[in-house]
């Protein structure tokens, strides 16, 4: 080998090789083993293959590698398509499928609880858990679905926003904190309590009445518009949620989204007055350091250009270092996020701005 | 395919003893206790391996290492010794990462237009970094350019320094088809190091 090949392979090595921290493996090695779950063998044949692998390894460090019996004639399940974004945590007991994966990831739900872990989604993605003719559809969230005989029974949503879609009632979103239960299937008997067969599914909390509100029909619309790469109807159907129910459940979201779309639609400058709105009315939004991040690179973007407003190039050059000074803050912001892509996101634009000089 | 506990505990007494073939072995009868094990001695190899694979992007490692893990589930019982279970397991993320490069394309293509472009504003930036930074930068991005099996070749010979023979047999291929991409990964990487 070359002296120059051995220097050259040598500097190779020292290339930043960049391992994520034990607790974000250790969230991986979960995640992986509730899957690993997903894709077992069907206990038939692994009774039928586990045999001689299970001898071998009880005869420990003597142990000696030899052909493993062949796999029985059934199909293994395929590996999923990856990346998924939700990690599903299965309660004990719970009984699942994971039917498909990005963009439109679905969990069956047949019967016990999970605790589901959502990433954020891209507009074009989904993410639902279908339980019988129920689903739950995720807007970004961490939350828990508990299901009886293919019938929803409940949800728990952590934190984010999930839609309830009950197979005979009317959809309903929830937020942080909020809790969704069935109807009781059975009215409670009158007095004298006559004795009736016990049922496993009892809720006790009947949810509230759910109807349609202008502004989740328009939240709801600037989701279709932004999914089909409309982004000027996004941006106004979700201008819309705003002026219908400014200070309501689905602001956050709307407020968001609304800077996404017009951003996707290059209306850079209307972004940038939106994200910064959605930032300054929802500094504790799950959405803030995405936002954040999203912003700063809009500032970048924008601050080689003189502003309209800008008398002299002076003025120009004045307004590019306040907003590259802003851009540097939003970074920031987002720069320890716990979200990978938007911590990468921040931190390389921190970094080119380090490398301009600011 | 239906889930109806999943031991998230970690792996204690004996289990922790056995060989990496054992467990290999104990992962072909469905053991997830096995493959968390497994995980737990070869999961930082295998983030090392993928991240210097420069054709996969970070956002996409995760899934990348839980997939090659699935995958070494699936595949155990095809497992025969004939390199290192850290070599194999190597060659699985090399094979897993080339499907991922796959989808992360179709994924990347029909989410371009949400994506922030801030590559063009890296480009315009000047670096002032010393000379030594920027010499890594081209060796990274020379890395970069190589087609995927030439990076995996390069990386789990010169890099990991894994032997060849163990490193043709983890991915499948005949000694001499490694030997003739490495080759050809090298020639590259000096031809580009040469590029002024």
């Amino acid at each position: 080998m070359s002296e120059d090949l051995d220097e050259l392979i040598a500097l190779a090595r020292d290339l930043p090789v960049d391992v994520p921290d034990a607790a974000h493996r250790e969230e991986v090695r979960t995640s992986l083993l509730a899957r690993a779950q997903l894709h077992r063998v069907p206990p038939r044949t692994r009774r039928y293959v586990a045999v001689v692998p299970l001898v071998a390894a009880a005869a420990g460090a003597l142990w000696i590698v030899r052909p493993a019996p062949a796999l029985s004639p059934m199909v293994l399940p395929a590996l999923p398509e990856f990346p998924h974004r939700g990690h599903v945590h299965p309660l004990a007991g719970a009984a699942f499928e994971l039917r498909s994966a990005v963009p439109d990831e679905r969990v069956v739900l047949h019967d016990g609880t999970i605790e589901l872990d959502v990433d954020h989604l891209h507009p074009t993605e989904r993410f639902r858990v279908t339980i019988g003719a129920s689903e739950v559809e995720v807007r970004g969230t961490g939350f828990t679905v508990t299901a009886d005989h293919d019938r929803l029974v409940e949800v728990r949503v952590a934190h984010g926003r999930v839609e309830v879609r009950p197979a005979d009632r009317a959809q309903v979103t929830l937020g942080s904190g909020d809790r969704w239960t069935a109807i009781p299937v059975v009215p409670p008997p009158p007095p004298p309590p006559a004795p009736s067969p016990p049922r496993r599914v009892v809720v006790h909390t009947p949810a509230p009445p759910h109807v349609a509100t202008a502004d989740q029909q328009a939240y709801d619309d600037g989701w279709t518009a932004l999914r089909a790469q409309h982004f000027d109807d996004a941006a106004a159907a979700f201008a819309r949620t705003l002026a219908d129910a400014p200070t309501g459940t689905l602001a956050e979201d709307a407020r968001f989204w609304r800077a996404v779309a017009l951003a996707r639609a290059h209306h850079d400058s209307a972004a940038i007055t939106a994200f910064r709105e959605a930032i300054d009315e929802h500094p504790g939004s799950s959405h803030a350091a995405e936002a954040s991040a999203m912003l700063g690179w809009l500032l970048v973007d924008n601050s080689a250009l003189p502003s309209g407003s800008a008398a002299s190039a002076v003025q120009a050059r004045l307004d590019a270092t306040k907003q590259l000074a802003e851009a540097r803050e939003r970074f920031t912001a987002a720069a320890d996020d716990a979200d990978d892509r938007i911590r990468s996101s921040a931190r390389a634009g921190l970094d080119a701005l380090a490398r301009a000089g600011h | 395919m239906t889930g109806k506990l999943v031991p998230l505990r970690r792996v204690t007494g004996e289990v922790t003893e056995l060989s990496d073939e054992a467990l290999v072995a104990a992962c072909a009868t469905g053991d997830t206790a096995a493959l968390g094990a497994l995980f737990d001695r070869f999961n930082v190899a295998v983030y090392r391996f993928v991240a210097r694979l420069a054709t996969v992007d970070e956002a996409a490692r995760d899934d990348v290492v839980q997939a090659t893990f699935l995958e070494v589930q699936r595949c155990a019982a095809k497992f025969r010794g004939g390199s290192s279970v850290k070599t194999w397991i190597l060659g699985v993320a090399a094979n897993v990462a080339r499907r991922a490069l796959r989808g992360e394309r179709r994924r990347r293509a029909r989410q371009a237009v949400f994506l922030v472009e801030h590559e063009t504003v890296e480009a315009v930036r000047p670096d002032a970094t010393i000379e030594r930074r920027r010499l890594m930068a081209r060796i990274a991005d020379a890395l970069a350019q190589l087609p995927h099996d030439q990076q995996v070749a390069f990386v789990m010979c010169d890099l990991e320094q894994l032997t060849g023979v163990e490193v043709a047999r983890a991915l499948r291929i005949p000694e001499g088809t490694l030997w003739r991409r490495l080759h050809q990964a090298r020639k590259a990487m000096r031809d580009a190091m040469r590029t002024p």
